[in-house]
């Protein structure tokens, strides 16, 4: 009885609670930090970092969330924070603005001689404002009610609806205008 | 707009994400992050066992473990006294006030024969590791 003390302190179970939550939800937290950061290999170090963050912070989950909406929280904080950061606004901004232009300049070639229209379905949504991108994604990718979604960014249902809604507008008007 | 959306799941998967996977090589690396982790877990909660067979307060306390290399605590006095509380309640340590207002943190008979059963443990490891490192 002793031993399981010890070990409860001494952290092995939560080791094994991290492997079944990278098993279980590994691929949708990579996708899910994708859809913030556009970039794969800032995607995959990230992912890296959440969930070392999410097996130290283990202790403080009091389940009054599920533990998918806890990690998804930290996930969504984490890449918010990179986005935010002198290197990520300094330096990656910097490096990245060449190619996006080439890109732009090829998605407009490519309008131009034949349209795939899921390409840019795919752009335009990956190109939106990070509050309306999140929605979208949340919403039609994950496909979580409005409720979980609101859960899940810690916001208002209706500020989530009113979100929504301007997303579509400003969606529409990129693809239609 | 609706209908196109509903795709949209589809869509992300073959032209945003066709190149994103959570390969084995990215497991096995946060896996090897949080073995890391773990050791030096096991190595701050032996070392506070270690340090309250005599009573300490939480102040003295760090300055101790700050002797041992252990800094996590430094700017996170929070962290100790929530790992303070824990073992507490798991009954490894009583506390009791001071007369000048500081809170002595010490060992129970519990906590002294769990400190056996760690050390053993972290000995065999330790010889372990001192194997493979010397071959």
């Amino acid at each position: 009885m002793d031993e399981i003390t010890f070990d409860q302190i001494s952290t092995a179970s939560s080791e094994e609670i991290i492997n079944e939550a990278m098993k279980e939800y590994g691929k949708e937290i990579l996708q899910l930090v994708y859809s913030y950061v556009k970039n794969r290999a800032a995607a995959e170090d990230l992912t890296q970092e959440i969930f070392i963050k999410c097996y130290k912070s283990l202790h403080t989950y009091k389940q009054k969330s599920t533990f998918r909406t806890w990690l998804w929280r930290i996930a969504i904080n984490h890449s918010k924070d990179y986005l935010k950061s002198w290197h990520y606004k300094n330096i990656v901004l910097a490096i990245e603005e060449p190619f996006l232009h080439e890109d732009s300049n090829i998605a407009l070639e490519k309008s131009i001689i034949q349209k795939d229209e899921d390409e840019e379905l795919a752009a335009v949504v990956m190109k939106l404002p990070v509050i309306y991108r999140e929605v979208i994604y949340l919403y039609y990718f994950q496909e979580l009610s409005i409720r979980e979604i609101a859960a899940t960014l810690m916001k208002n249902e209706s500020t989530i609806k009113t979100r929504l809604k301007r997303a579509k507008e400003l969606l529409k008007e990129s693809l239609e205008g | 707009m609706e209908e196109r959306l509903k795709e949209l799941r589809q869509v992300m998967k073959k032209k945003v994400f066709n190149q994103l996977e959570f390969t084995d090589q990215l497991k096995n690396s946060i896996h090897t992050e949080i073995r890391k982790q773990v050791e030096s877990d096991e190595y701050v909660y032996l070392s506070v066992l270690q340090l309250l067979v005599q009573e300490k307060t939480g102040v003295v306390l760090i300055t101790y473990l700050r002797s041992r290399g252990i800094k996590r605590f430094e700017d996170n006095e929070g962290l100790l006294y929530s790992l303070l509380h824990r073992l507490e309640v798991n009954g490894l340590l009583v506390s009791k006030w001071e007369e000048n207002e500081a809170k002595l943190y010490s060992l129970t008979d519990k906590g002294q024969k769990i400190l056996r059963k760690a050390e053993k443990k972290y000995a065999v490891k330790q010889s372990y590791l001192k194997e493979i490192l010397e071959v």
